[in-house]
């Protein structure tokens, strides 16, 4: 300044007020710049401005993120009053970029999409990633009603064959872990917690906007890690303004089960029977059932058996001891273990600040009750972000949040013991009432359940008691956890910044489970403690200087280091629990079984971005990487890679008055990427001790000590057009990648002594199109407002090639059906037994005996990834209404469902029990098979199939029989997502209250299944994060959410 | 301004490049370990692997008869999990790791070969306190043969001379079961030859302490178990081989068994113990229950308990399950009407069985009657029914009572002889009994003696055509092998149930 003012030998003051067009209201920050010159101002709390102006000044240039800009010619003028008006042309939007640089979007030569944090806010998923869904063009969401459970996102399809396919989560600035730590076991449907992926942990209170960079071209310069694509999220922030603002959002919302599967009820438990087939009588001459089974293939449910059921054994129960029932069916007896869930959140923000100060201080309370009993959930967050300018040249900002969150009691998954909906769904005596499952404890304690080895061991034979697994059985996990950065920057000149950047996420994950003595497990304690950290330090320095009047410049240098580490401490008993109820590890009954493990990594990178702008209609970005990764060998660590994307805005030089916005895009990138620690070298697994010998085996991976980076190439072209002044814009975009050279572990026959091998192979493409249109076809004079928004994606993925040996990799397997990646076809392949066809007639081929006959080999039956998605929307707003609706889309992908094969196997299911087939059998339509072909396939000479087979055999063959071609399902939906109705009290209203805005919202999420092709359960069901998906193993029912928002300004 | 602050930036980042090689050194796992942690690991994988609720109880037990399902019943009637077969061809091979979400416990072959290879390559570094390498060797590669056996058994041709060798060939071939055989007495022979009765054993054996003279005996009465399965296909062969093996000294007593001793803490207890503290999916048998009354023999106590409901009522009896019924028959009968597996089967510090004593007798047996060694087969049968008798006394029994036993004329050797039974079938249905529990041994020993007994499965079988002459090569093998899977079926005949294996003649 002090030089400025020396050399401007005559001043003139020049003063006023901004206002805004739409509103009226002051607006404060703007800045006031004399053209030609770095002298400037910005407008105070009261949109004021006061500034000294060279006397051959000639004009003041006005602008503000989201106006436009304003030039007035000063002409001696000493105020100057203006109204700037809100930028609806789409052409100078600011969205946030890689490293979270602000772009004008009509310079970016690929695709990005934003989501304003205002929706997700209303939505109020506990998971952030499932309010994405349906709302972003070419985003697979597969997200969960599990509780606190976990969501994937697949943003343009899967390119890594083992690697995480998970995009790279970065709040201002800060990477986030999303890590999901869950089993192998837990993620193919096996059993187990979902524990949730990491980034819920995200507040949606807290969130300005969301962008979604899509290909490399857009996350090149995140290096390997933006291979997936990045969501980058920015928090809210204070502002200049006077006093301090008070906002206060509280929302309330109960879920409520609704996909369940249809049952029969017309047969409940076997009875026991002796070697001539009758009915074994007890002392009471009653008939017995079989408690000890878990099938509903017995008596009938019509009264007509009296027996003695299993709660019928125990003398202190003198209620039911002793006592016969009928047998009689209990139809809503699954529907009656839920309750209604319950999710409370509050939130409070405070904000404030001045010209050089500003912060924003929030607190959000989330409280959740599941619909199972015993689970809570508990999430405390609050998040701080401040800025200073110390002075005219630097500046400090800082942003920290700390998440605490305490859940008791989640829901297992999967086929695992302690799913309910194992029981239920898939072995369950159907006659069962709820009701009286509730009495689960003896007086001493005990389990009472209705799966007891016989009438004379009470012990559980397959089956705890539902209510002893809610109550006793549960588990308990806490994560704590700190997240964000310091930044100075230091204006060196007009056109230089200087940036320095620490940023951090560290949390220390605790999970605890459980089984008490007495359960049908043997009685266990574990408890597992990870510490997770990422440190990255940056150092950028950003120019911005014009080249010419014509020519822009921008761009960045700088260099970045990555410190990973992950501890993980985990304890199990051994050979049950001593004392009952005590629940520690000094509890064991034999040796506790430690893992004790940490992981460290390290990337050191230098990166620069250069970007270019010609007359506002042609613009060229070019970015370039290097990066050195620890987890590859030395000569082999480093890895550069580049990109060039390039925008023509012809709209700029062409302007029909139909014509808003029209610009063209091309972008390519290439991106590299490391692999997992300790993948190099071999060494040995150590192995519990025999006694006192020491016990390690040679692992069954072989590692590789010659490892190369990954690269990902990828181009993309785009074009975005808007129409009749923006009332109808498109955003079309056509990508391909390719990634090649990849990191991963391939099977290898085991008679090479390993399982897998480490090594560099494979080539994964994806090619697909992105839609996005929007509209507003209907705005009146009175404020009525329609708008409709469209997004539809197609990916087409192969796996183009695996290795010379290997045409095939198996992701994971359960019950013998695989989901592979299998050369020439799609990523996610589901594989495994399937029926025989016969190519005349198109039908199935049984045997003699009219069981359906196998073919000789595996085929494939569908892919895990979806054919197309979108997304539709539509908002509708008057004055202070507003209603929207989103459907969500898939068409394609596939499940495999358990719940069909063992609910069927088991006689649970409804269609076990249609007519007459308990007594008649079912006769399969099919033809006969009449001997095999040259290549051993079964043929068929088109004689129709008359040979019934009982309806417990046909059941059990849904398993032994053709297992994939059965169970496998289209899992294309058509989904209500959400209808929100939201409504602004009129500022007359409220003048004379403190509240300066009061906003009432009504949400409803995951409504309706309006379209599925796969019978009693969800088509959408992840019970991981992870890359296996496509298992169904015992589907927690799916939950609508109904809610409402209370949104407080003071 | 700028460059100078990206070249200090990239001076900066590419100096620390240094520490890469530690920040990526595994502190989880060791780089090294003693020779005496991979045997210990391979002879209890090797174990619970043939000993366990799935190899064991719902395969080789039930292909033997000894046990029947009395829920989920298709492997009894011959319908196998394809999973099953798949994981178990890694577990003999490559063992256990956590890849397939279990915990690591322990390796089959690899780790034995990873043995003999450190004691080749580094001869220095292990000899000294972890046992001489000539013995190191010769342990390792008799445990190997030992293994190997139970592959070629269950599935006939199979990788073996270009096995565990991935460098090399990572697509390994399958050798004939005949290559095979030859090897295995080659092995063996080498193995014999090559212990140091006064250099020290190897350190980390559980199974004998690293007493060479009883390594020995076991690996020549391995020898004798080898040869003798090729008997039929190459007698010639076989009878040079029995005659070195008896020569060089085979088991001469219980006291020389091949045990692997669990202890009473898991991980290390019996893995039929570990599985039965959550799962009772096999109770005994019809088969060897009526098989053990109608000799009245005093092995039932041992083999089998009396029904809860007939202990409950004071009259103990011995009820079989029905060995191969449906689902829903196998289901329909309730666990406490039927003889479940006895408490000292279930322990959690049961014995598992490499080799007995009793089956060396009953293979000498054998051995005379085919002419391939002198002496009485009678004597040697009678020797194999008292050390299985002796081997399974809890205590109750005297040798008075072994001796009444042998004197009835359904047991008695000559006796039957003299009735017109075939030896096959009088040493035959012996060994079988003398087999409890070694399931796979008990059902390829069926196969190739023929001796009777067995039935077909109640309901009927669900696979093939009767009771399986080899099991189908894991479906693994056609995605990962391919090439060398279908030369394998090639020369073996169709990947099917009823494939005859090369030493199975008739």
């Amino acid at each position: 300044m002090l030089a400025v003012s020396m050399g401007a030998w005559a001043q003139d003051i020049i003063s006023g007020t901004i206002s805004s067009t739409e509103s009226g209201e002051a607006l404060p920050g703007v800045n006031v710049i004399v053209k030609g010159t770095t002298q400037g101002t910005v407008t105070d709390v009261e949109g004021n401005y006061r500034l000294s102006v060279p006397q051959d000044a000639e004009i003041l240039t006005f602008s503000f993120i989201g106006l436009v800009s304003q030039e007035v010619a000063i002409n001696g003028q000493s105020v100057i009053n203006i109204k700037m008006a809100e930028d609806a042309k789409q052409l100078s939007e600011v969205v946030i970029t890689g490293l979270g640089m602000e772009r004008e979007e009509a310079s970016l030569g690929y695709s990005v999409q934003e989501v304003e944090g205002e929706s997700l806010v209303k939505a109020r998923e506990t998971n952030l990633v499932n309010s994405l869904a349906g709302r972003v063009a070419g985003v697979q969401i597969t997200g969960s009603s599990n509780f606190g459970g976990s969501s994937r996102i697949l943003i343009r399809g899967a390119n890594s064959i083992r690697g995480d396919n998970q995009p790279l989560f970065v709040v201002d600035g800060t990477p986030i872990d999303n890590s999901n730590f869950t089993t192998t076991n837990q993620a193919r449907g096996g059993g187990g917690y979902d524990y949730g992926n990491a980034a819920q942990d995200l507040n949606p209170d807290d969130i300005e906007s969301i962008t979604v960079l899509k290909g490399p071209a857009a996350s090149a310069i995140y290096g390997s890690r933006g291979s997936n694509g990045v969501i980058e999220i920015t928090t809210k922030k204070g502002s200049a303004r006077k006093g301090i603002g008070i906002s206060v959002n509280s929302g309330l919302s109960f879920q409520q089960v609704f996909v369940l599967p249809d049952y029969q009820n017309r047969y409940g438990a076997a009875l026991i029977r002796d070697a001539n087939g009758d009915p074994v009588l007890d002392d009471a001459g009653l008939p017995i059932i079989d408690h000890g089974l878990d099938g509903s293939w017995g008596a009938p449910l019509d009264g007509s058996i009296i027996t003695r059921h299993w709660d019928s054994f125990d003398e202190w129960d003198t209620g039911n001891f002793g006592q016969a029932r009928p047998m009689l069916p209990s139809p809503s007896n699954v529907e009656d273990f839920f309750r209604l869930g319950r999710t409370l959140n509050n939130n409070i923000s405070f904000s404030g600040g001045n010209e050089t100060a500003q912060f924003r201080l929030s607190y959000t309370n989330l409280s959740q009750q599941g619909t199972q009993e015993n689970s809570e959930l508990m999430r405390n967050t609050v998040n701080f972000s401040g800025s200073l300018k110390a002075t005219e040249k630097l500046t400090a900002r800082v942003t920290a949040n700390y998440i605490g969150s305490d859940v008791q009691g989640r829901p297992a998954t999967g086929y695992g013991d302690r799913n309910v909906m194992q029981a239920f769904n898939q072995w369950y005596q159907r006659q069962l009432d709820t009701d009286r499952l509730r009495n689960f404890r003896n007086p001493d304690g005990t389990q009472r359940t209705w799966n007891r080895k016989s009438q004379s061991d009470p012990t559980p034979n397959y089956f705890n008691n539902p209510f002893w697994d809610r109550y006793v059985n549960y588990q308990e996990d806490a994560r704590n956890r700190i997240f964000g950065n310091m930044a100075l920057s230091y204006e060196f000149t007009d056109w230089l910044t200087v940036t320095g950047r620490a940023m951090t996420d560290f949390y220390t994950d605790r999970r605890e489970e459980r089984a008490e003595i007495g359960s049908v497990e043997e009685p266990y304690y574990e408890e597992v403690v990870r510490q997770v950290s990422e440190s990255n330090f940056d150092l950028i320095a950003n120019v911005n200087t014009d080249i010419s009047d014509d020519i822009s410049f921008s761009g960045f240098v700088g260099g970045n280091i990555r410190l990973n580490s992950l501890y993980r401490n985990e304890a199990r008993t051994q050979d049950g629990l001593n004392i009952p109820g005590f629940f520690n590890i000094a509890n064991s009954g034999g040796n506790p079984r430690v893992d004790d493990y940490y992981e460290q990594k390290q990337v050191n990178s230098v990166f620069g971005s250069a970007s270019f702008g010609y007359r506002d209609f042609l613009y060229l970005d070019v970015t370039a990487r290097n990066d050195w990764s620890s987890t590859l060998p030395e000569g082999n660590n480093s890895y550069f890679y580049p990109s060039a994307t390039t925008s023509f805005v012809f709209s700029e030089l062409i302007n029909p008055s139909w014509l808003s916005l029209g610009k063209l895009r091309v972008g390519w990138a290439q991106v590299g990427n490391d692999t997992d620690p300790y993948r190099l070298a071999s060494t040995y697994v150590p192995i519990a001790n025999y006694g006192s010998f020491a016990n390690a085996t040679v692992p069954n991976s072989l590692n590789n000590a010659n490892l190369r980076p990954e690269i990902t190439t990828s181009w993309e072209v785009g074009a975005q057009l808007g129409f009749f002044n923006s009332r109808l814009n498109l955003d079309a975009t056509y990508y391909d990648s390719e990634t090649r050279d990849q990191i991963f572990a391939v099977d290898v026959s085991g008679a090479t002594g390993y399982q897998s091998r480490v090594v560099n192979a494979g080539r994964v493409t994806n090619q697909g199109v992105e839609l996005m249109l929007s509209g507003t076809p209907i705005a009146l004079p009175n404020s009525f407002r329609w708008d409709v928004a469209v997004n539809w994606a197609r990916n087409v993925n192969r796996v183009a090639e695996l290795t010379e040996d290997t045409k095939t990799i198996r992701l994971s397997s359960l019950f013998g059906v695989y989901v592979e990646a299998k050369e020439g076809e799609t990523y996610g392949s589901i594989t495994g037994p399937t029926i025989a066809v016969d190519p005349n007639t198109g039908k199935y081929i049984v045997d003699a005996n009219g069981r359906y006959v196998q073919e000789p080999e595996q085929g494939v039956v569908g892919s895990v990834l979806a054919d197309w998605t979108g997304g539709l929307s539509n908002t509708f707003s008057y004055k202070g209404l507003s209603l929207s609706a989103l459907i969500d889309v898939q068409q394609g992908g596939a499940l495999y469902s358990l719940t069909h094969m063992f609910g069927r196997y088991s006689g649970v299911l409804e269609e076990t029990a249609v007519g007459n087939i308990r007594e008649d059998g079912v006769v399969l339509d099919a033809v006969v098979q009449s001997g095999t072909n040259e290549d051993g396939y079964p043929i068929s000479d088109g004689t129709i199939n008359t040979v019934a087979v009982s309806a417990p055999r046909w059941g059990a063959d849904h398993y032994s029989r053709g297992r994939a071609t059965q169970n496998v399902f289209d899992a294309s939906f058509v989904k209500l997502r959400e209808v929100q109705f939201g409504y602004s009290l009129p500022t007359s209203f409220i003048e004379n209250s403190p509240f300066t805005n009061v906003t009432i919202s009504l949400v409803g999420r995951n409504l309706a299944i309006l379209h599925r092709n796969i019978p009693h359960v969800d088509p959408e069901g992840a019970v991981s994060s992870n890359n296996i998906q496509g298992f169904e193993g015992g589907q927690l029912p799916t939950e609508r959410s109904f809610g409402i928002n209370l949104n407080l300004k003071f | 301004m700028k460059y100078a602050a990206a070249f200090l930036m990239a001076g900066a980042v590419s100096a620390c490049t240094d520490n890469f090689d530690e920040i990526n050194t595994d502190p989880n796992q060791p780089p090294v370990v003693p020779t005496s942690a991979l045997l210990t690991s391979a002879q209890k994988q090797l174990m619970d692997h043939t000993w366990d609720a799935t190899m064991n109880g719902q395969q080789g037990m039930q292909l033997a008869q000894f046990w029947a399902s009395n829920q989920y019943s298709d492997e009894s009637r011959y319908a196998f999990r394809s999973a099953t077969i798949n994981n178990y061809w890694l577990y003999f091979y490559a063992g256990r790791g956590a890849l397939d979400g279990s915990t690591p416990n322990g390796g089959g072959m690899q780790d034995l070969n990873e043995i003999i290879r450190l004691n080749t390559e580094f001869p220095d570094e292990n000899a000294g306190s972890f046992g001489t390498n000539a013995n190191q060797i010769a342990v390792a590669n008799t445990l190997k043969v030992w293994i190997m056996q139970v592959v070629t058994d269950i599935w006939g041709n199979a990788p073996y001379s270009q096995a565990l060798n991935i460098d090399e060939y990572p697509n390994p071939a399958y050798d004939s079961q005949e290559d095979i055989y030859n090897t295995f007495l080659s092995q063996l022979t080498d193995a014999s030859n090559s212990v140091e009765l006064n250099g020290l054993g190897p350190a980390g054996d559980a199974i004998y302490s690293g007493d060479m003279m009883k390594w020995k005996k076991f690996i020549n009465s391995l020898k004798l178990r080898v040869a003798m399965r090729m008997a039929d296909a190459a007698p010639s062969v076989a009878q040079t081989a029995v005659a070195e093996a008896v020569e060089a000294g085979v088991f001469e007593s219980n006291d020389d068994n091949a045990l692997f001793p669990y202890l009473m803490n898991a991980p290390n207890n019996n893995p039929l113990n570990e599985n039965f503290k959550t799962r009772n999916d096999y109770a005994v048998s019809n088969i060897l229950i009526d098989k053990l009354q109608d000799l009245s023999d005093p092995r039932l106590a041992l083999y089998a308990a009396p029904t809860v409901n007939s202990v409950v009522a004071g009259t103990p009896e011995y009820v079989g399950e029905v060995y191969g019924l449906d689902e829903v028959n196998a289901a329909a009968t309730q666990n406490d009407d039927i003889s479940q597996r006895p408490a000292s089967i279930l322990a959690a510090d049961a014995p598992g069985i490499y080799m007995q004593y009793a089956e060396v007798a009953f293979l000498l047996a054998e051995a005379v009657e085919r002419g391939f060694i002198s002496g009485s087969a009678a004597d040697y049968y009678n020797m194999g029914v008292a050390a299985s008798m002796n081997y399974w006394n809890d205590g109750s029994l005297t040798q008075d009572d072994i001796d009444a036993y042998l004197a009835q004329p359904a047991v008695a050797y000559d006796a039957q002889i003299a009735a017109g039974t075939l030896w096959n079938e009088v040493i035959g249905q012996q060994k079988w009994l003398s087999l409890y529990m070694q399931g796979i041994e008990a059902w390829t020993e069926y196969r190739r003696l023929d001796f009777g007994v067995l039935q077909m499965p109640a309901d009927g079988v669900l696979d093939g055509t009767g009771i399986p002459l080899r099991i189908m090569y894991p479906l693994d093998e056609q995605s990962a092998n391919k090439a060398s899977y279908d030369a394998a079926v090639a020369a073996q005949g169709a990947d099917a149930l009823d494939t005859r294996l090369w030493w199975d003649t008739k």
